[in-house]
């Protein structure tokens, strides 16, 4: 676990620190690599891995805001705390996706739940699966499978890469695939539940235009809660 | 044209029972004309088949199978209340074919078996016009009182006690039909069974009726709750105002003090604690500019209602209100959603020791939806009611307990879903609500289930 601190205050940076370190080391959890900056110049010119991020809104030079959006742009996945002290409405001035607000001083079990949220994400984001073909074997990512439908006893893998045909049966995928994240719908349909558009009593609808998959009626109460689970677990 | 008569009259009996069925019952899904008409027709064309094979039993069984599918098929409703429903409308049918029969023995010999087409028709098109009428008298009876909407979505076991008066109904009139079609009887056999027949009536326009008022009651009871509910709203909104008026009093009563004590320090020359004495009247309550939680100044004045409540009880309050993803929702749709969830939120994290409440709204971009989560520690774990809700906790039973069923019924406007969970490792509550985002002229989001 890759985590930078970005705050003008060397004080500050030394308690969120101390923190998460306390964090990791009561939830018995591999130490992180901390890195600390005090300006968003300087971790800008970092081209390390990152994992989480944590900024401060108004520091010297580039503000906590800017450099939020430049990290975003470069890594898609950083998820970014934005701690502050501001008592105002921040969220209007963002023009990035920012994964929790936090006030100064930090509330450390409010930063812990936090953390335990970010990690469960984190570990969604980085789980992947091997799609065993003729063509040979290909890593996937979690959310890049849309759903896995069989079809005229072949197995298709549907992802966002295009499809993918698995020498494995339904079974193996039914049995592998992450339950949190995955639901059987229908015999021949297993889907990634982040790629949900809409559903009724007997289709789900897909992000993809041309994928849907069928829903069985006695699934639908079942389906509908795992559903909302799955959404509450990723909000 | 025998067969004629009985398509005419099976078509009749499809028309009553759509009548009847669209008049109580509200519609799963907004269908065109020809649907319900084309699976109406269909099934009663089933029960047509199964009359022509002339078993009165499996005849009323098909009946009764045809109208239940079909209610189920087009039409909200638990189980026990279709069914109920669905009984004593097959018992109006029978009573309507017996009474037909008893007095059909005077001027035709049907329970001879001879049947003429003029003795059949008189039957067929008599009875059903008797069903038909006894139907009109009810529905006018209900007109005007009826909400459609409908209330508890689990069945309830008096609903299944109560189809045992139509099933019994319905049994005893077969089982007349079935001795009329054998023996003739005299005029004060005909008279007798007319009699039972009419208090069998009666029973069961008796049982609809009292079902029927009940069930308009538990709405009334309900709204009446809602009610209460608004007015203790309302009360307390003009206590914590009046309470704001006296703080505003106090502060402008003492502000000439204030000025003059400043003015003293200053002439004297001690400008260090001059600043102090100003910051801490900066700190003050009365000059202390609430914090900006959203950017909606409804939600803002209630989450900074709830939070100077948490503050006051030792609660840890945090509230994380991301842009577009709350205001879509109409003023009192966010009093109901947030005044209620946030009202039983930091109630029960008050009864804990490191107590908190957490609110998160988000906005799904690219499903048109906004996520809300409201979150609160507990002091010992919820009590369900047995019926998927929640008991509430507070004392005062009667003008509680109605917080949820009022999110509920706000977040119907926006096609929405709520879920409510009880997490025991943490002892902690949630409630998460996904509601399609408005744009425009307020029309609902065309979706299908979400």
């Amino acid at each position: 676990m890759n985590i930078v601190i970005c705050d003008d205050d060397p004080v500050f940076c030394r308690t969120l620190g101390k923190y998460l370190l306390d964090f990791f080391k009561e939830n018995r959890l591999t130490k992180p690599e901390i890195r600390v900056f005090y300006n968003g110049e300087d971790l800008l010119k970092d081209r390390g891995k990152m994992d989480l991020a944590f900024l401060d809104v108004v520091m010297t030079g580039i503000s906590g805001i800017h450099t939020g959006k430049y990290l975003k742009e470069r890594y898609p996945d950083l998820l970014v705390f934005i701690v502050t002290s501001f008592s105002d409405y921040l969220d209007e001035a963002m023009s990035f996706n920012v994964y929790r607000y936090l006030s100064k001083p930090v509330d450390k079990a409010r930063l812990y739940r936090n953390l335990h949220q970010a990690l469960r994400t984190v570990a969604t984001v980085n789980r992947k699966y091997a799609i065993e073909t003729k063509e040979g074997v290909f890593t996937l990512r979690e959310r890049e499978i849309i759903e896995v439908e069989a079809c005229a006893r072949k197995v298709i893998v549907h992802t966002v890469k295009g499809d993918y045909h698995s020498l494995k049966n339904m079974q193996y995928w039914a049995d592998t695939l992450n339950h949190n994240v995955f639901f059987r719908t229908h015999r021949s349909f297993i889907v990634n539940m982040g790629h949900v558009k809409a559903f009724d009593h007997a289709m789900v609808l897909m992000d993809e235009q041309d994928l849907n998959a069928y829903l069985t009626r006695r699934r639908y109460h079942d389906f509908k809660e795992a559903y909302l689970l799955y959404v509450a677990s990723t909000t | 044209m025998i067969y004629l008569i009985h398509i005419m009259v099976f078509a009749f009996e499809a028309y009553i029972a759509w009548q009847f069925q669209s008049s109580l019952f509200q519609e799963k899904k907004e269908r065109s004309r020809i649907t319900y008409f084309a699976v109406y027709l269909g099934g009663f064309t089933l029960a047509m088949c199964a009359f022509l094979s002339k078993i009165t039993w499996l005849n009323l069984l098909v009946l009764f199978l045809v109208h239940f599918l079909i209610a189920m098929y087009f039409y909200h409703g638990t189980i026990s209340k279709l069914l109920l429903l669905t009984l004593i409308q097959i018992s109006f049918m029978a009573l309507g074919e017996m009474l037909v029969a008893v007095y059909g023995n005077h001027f035709y010999q049907i329970s001879n078996g001879k049947d003429t087409l003029l003795s059949y028709a008189f039957h067929a098109i008599g009875s059903k016009l008797l069903y038909w009428f006894i139907i009109r008298i009810l529905l006018i009876c209900i007109k005007g009182t009826r909400d459609k909407r409908n209330f508890g979505n689990t069945s309830n076991f008096y609903e299944y006690g109560l189809c045992l008066v139509p099933l019994g109904s319905i049994i005893i009139f077969g089982s007349v039909l079935d001795v009329l079609w054998l023996t003739e009887v005299s005029f004060w056999q005909e008279a007798r069974i007319v009699l039972c027949a009419a208090v069998l009536v009666c029973m069961n326009v008796l049982i609809f009726w009292i079902y029927d008022r009940h069930q308009q009651m538990m709405i009334d009871i309900n709204n009446l709750q809602l009610r209460l509910q608004g007015e203790e709203a309302d009360n307390k909104y003009y206590h914590m105002l009046n309470k704001q008026n006296e703080d505003m009093r106090i502060l402008r009563h003492d502000i000439k003090n204030h000025l003059l004590a400043i003015k003293g320090y200053i002439v004297e020359g001690k400008t260090h604690d001059g600043e102090i004495y100003i910051d801490e009247l900066l700190q003050s309550k009365g000059l202390l500019t609430p914090k900006r939680w959203c950017k909606d100044p409804l939600l803002n004045t209630i989450i900074q209602r709830y939070y100077d409540i948490c503050r006051a009880h030792a609660v840890n309050f945090s509230a994380d209100i991301r842009l577009n993803s709350t205001e879509f929702l109409q003023p009192m749709d966010v009093v109901a959603i947030f005044g209620n969830l946030l009202d039983n939120a930091s109630s029960a994290a008050s009864m804990c020791e490191d107590g908190y409440v957490e609110i998160d709204c988000r906005v799904d971009e690219k499903k048109h939806e906004s996520h809300i989560q409201i979150i609160n520690t507990c002091s010992q774990d919820p009590v369900s009611d047995g019926k998927g809700q929640w008991s509430t906790t507070k004392q005062d039973k009667g003008k509680h307990g109605y917080g949820l069923k009022s999110v509920e019924n706000a977040i119907t406007h926006y096609n929405g879903f709520l879920k409510t969970f009880y997490q025991q490792n943490d002892k902690t509550f949630h409630v998460f609500i996904i509601l399609h985002i408005i744009t425009g002229g307020g029309s609902y989001s065309e979706y299908c289930d979400m």
